[in-house]
């Protein structure tokens, strides 16, 4: 019992190679077991950010890991995210080209 | 709309099949539950090339034989060549199916949506110029709509079809006979579908679109002496100039200059500050969206039940990606960010929810059937999540369409759409319950039961 992260490559042998090399090139399992969880999910190779979410997850178990990580994003929704799109969509439209597109098709 | 709709749904039957449907038969045809994850995972990388489309996308939109001929350059060829592989390579792919040729299975849909990540990525660069400016926001909308209904018919729908006791339940097919539909039967009636789509698109009229900065001359030193408007390319393409002075230096000056112009976007302070915001903007609904189910499953909730309540998922998704589109056609300063931020503040509730129902509902007995309230409860959160989500995607694929620049649009649009996976995780569809199911089968080989279950 307890838990336990393992990478593993796509023919199911733990990965001794260098991860970032796998990650790069291969699509990449994960595997979480946990007391009363075990899920194994496919990587397409560059995406990390869920199953790092599933393995602080499989550790220190949804609820706290959920309610810090939605804390954060209310700080940071409050403070910073909702704010900085509402700038970006107020940008000229130059800012977003480069060369010749800075005119083009606007108007 | 239409037809950006119907291009889109079209994209969605082979990545419904490679990210949903097929994970799923293959895992369900095999031996063991064991060697069916394996084989599971081996076939993931059939959407790999989804995935990495980024490294391509410049090249389709540098070369083309004329203006009125840019996307479709790329479009049919690649439609077509998906007609013929889904009508010509049905029995083969059938056949690996039920012999368990995961390789080759493998290798099929990898081509299948190696050609639909194509044909995705001249599709976005022609919605910037099928779609007036003003309106070339609805895009994102018509993809949301289009890819989530192909998706849908894709993994839902065949996963339904081949299922011989849903087919006697729902469709009256004998109790001991086959289903209505096989993977086969399925990939020859869209190759026909998809062969129809290709020559009627033969004869649609495709505005000319502004030509790469390098066309004509214009290059390093272009930026900002020339200002060219939507007709700047009714001279010959790419294609038709490189002729006369050979096509080899032609092609690599066109996959050079379109790279370094990636590159060049990708290096804006406005684009960099995108990027940032498309990273971490779903950090904090990640452990309760990705997590949740798994725990109600684990807690013994049916699966069945809790897939009936995703399939409603679909319409609460479209009236998401509607509400988006009005507020992109409004026009009005703000309104994407406005519509971004209440999808936001929406979304952290609904995994607060989530997460409450999942970490304070009392585990459900073996067999017995899960309280209504908590029932309700996960639909009315899974449902609000779907459309949330849906309402984020569709105004920020609506804020891409409005800053892209139509000559570099499919590039342009694929970088966005590329890092904004990597702020989650793609190809997630069902994937997650998919192997949950599959090692809970292994967990039950094992004698290991759930603790809260027993």
């Amino acid at each position: 019992m307890g838990w336990r992260v393992e990478t593993r490559n796509r023919e199911g042998g733990l990965a001794g190679t260098p991860h970032i090399l796998s990650h790069a090139i291969f699509s990449l399992s994960l595997s979480l077991t946990h007391t009363h969880t075990h899920t194994r999910l496919s990587l397409p190779g560059y995406a990390l950010p869920k199953p790092l979410a599933l393995a602080a997850v499989a550790r220190w178990g949804l609820g706290p890991v959920s309610c810090v990580a939605l804390a954060a994003g209310a700080v940071a929704g409050a403070g910073w995210l909702c704010k900085e799109l509402g700038e970006l969509e107020g940008l000229p439209p130059s800012a977003w080209r480069v060369g010749k597109g800075r005119g083009r098709g606007l108007k | 709309m239409a037809l950006l709709t119907a291009l889109y749904a079209l994209q969605g039957i082979p990545l419904g099949l490679a990210t949903g449907a097929v994970p799923f038969l293959v895992q369900a045809n095999a031996a063991t539950p064991a060697a069916g994850l394996a084989a599971a995972g081996g076939f993931a990388l059939a959407a790999w090339p989804y995935a990495s489309k980024l490294a391509w996308a410049p090249i389709v939109d540098a070369a083309y034989p004329a203006p009125h001929w840019r996307r479709r350059t790329w479009i049919l060829p690649t439609q077509a060549l998906s007609a013929g592989l889904m009508w010509c390579g049905a029995g083969f792919a059938e056949n690996a199916l039920q012999a368990g040729h995961t390789t080759a299975l493998t290798l099929f849909f990898f081509a299948l949506v190696a050609a639909a990540a194509t044909q995705d990525i001249a599709v976005d660069g022609w919605a910037l110029t099928l779609l007036s400016r003003k309106r070339v926001g609805v895009a994102s909308t018509c993809q949301t709509l289009g890819t989530g209904a192909g998706a849908f018919l894709s993994f839902a729908g065949l996963v339904a079809l081949s299922d011989p006791l849903f087919c006697h339940r729902w469709l009256g097919t004998p109790a001991a006979g086959p289903a209505a539909w096989s993977l086969g039967g399925y990939l020859r009636a869209w190759g026909l579908i998809y062969g129809v789509a290709t020559v009627a698109l033969v004869f649609v009229r495709e505005r000319a679109s502004p030509p790469p900065d390098w066309v004509g001359g214009a290059g390093e030193g272009s930026e900002g002496e020339e200002e060219e408007g939507e007709g700047g390319g009714e001279e010959a393409g790419p294609v038709a100039r490189g002729r006369g002075r050979g096509l080899g230096r032609w092609w690599g000056e066109a996959a050079a200059t379109g790279y370094r112009d990636l590159a060049r976007v990708a290096a804006l302070p406005a684009v960099r500050r995108l990027m940032g915001l498309l990273l971490v903007n779903r950090l904090a609904v990640l452990p309760a969206e990705a997590a949740a189910t798994l725990a109600l499953l684990a807690k013994g909730v049916p699966r069945d039940a809790l897939a009936g309540l995703a399939a409603a998922q679909l319409p609460a998704e479209w009236v998401a990606a509607a509400l988006a589109g009005r507020a992109s056609a409004s026009g009005r300063p703000g309104g994407l960010a406005r519509a971004w931020a209440a999808g936001f503040w929406a979304r952290l509730a609904c995994a607060g929810l989530a997460t409450g129902v999942a970490v304070w509902a009392a585990p459900v007995a073996k067999g017995a059937a899960p309280p209504t309230a908590l029932l309700l409860a996960a639909g009315a959160g899974g449902l609000a999540t779907a459309a949330t989500a849906a309402l984020q995607f569709t105004c920020l694929g609506a804020l891409y369409a409005r800053v892209a620049d139509p000559a570099q649009g499919g590039a342009y649009l694929t970088l966005l759409n590329t890092v904004a996976n990597m702020g989650a995780f793609v190809c997630e569809k069902g994937e997650g319950e998919k192997e949950t199911r599959g090692a809970k089968k292994r967990e039950g080989e094992n004698g290991l039961e759930s603790g809260d279950k027993e």
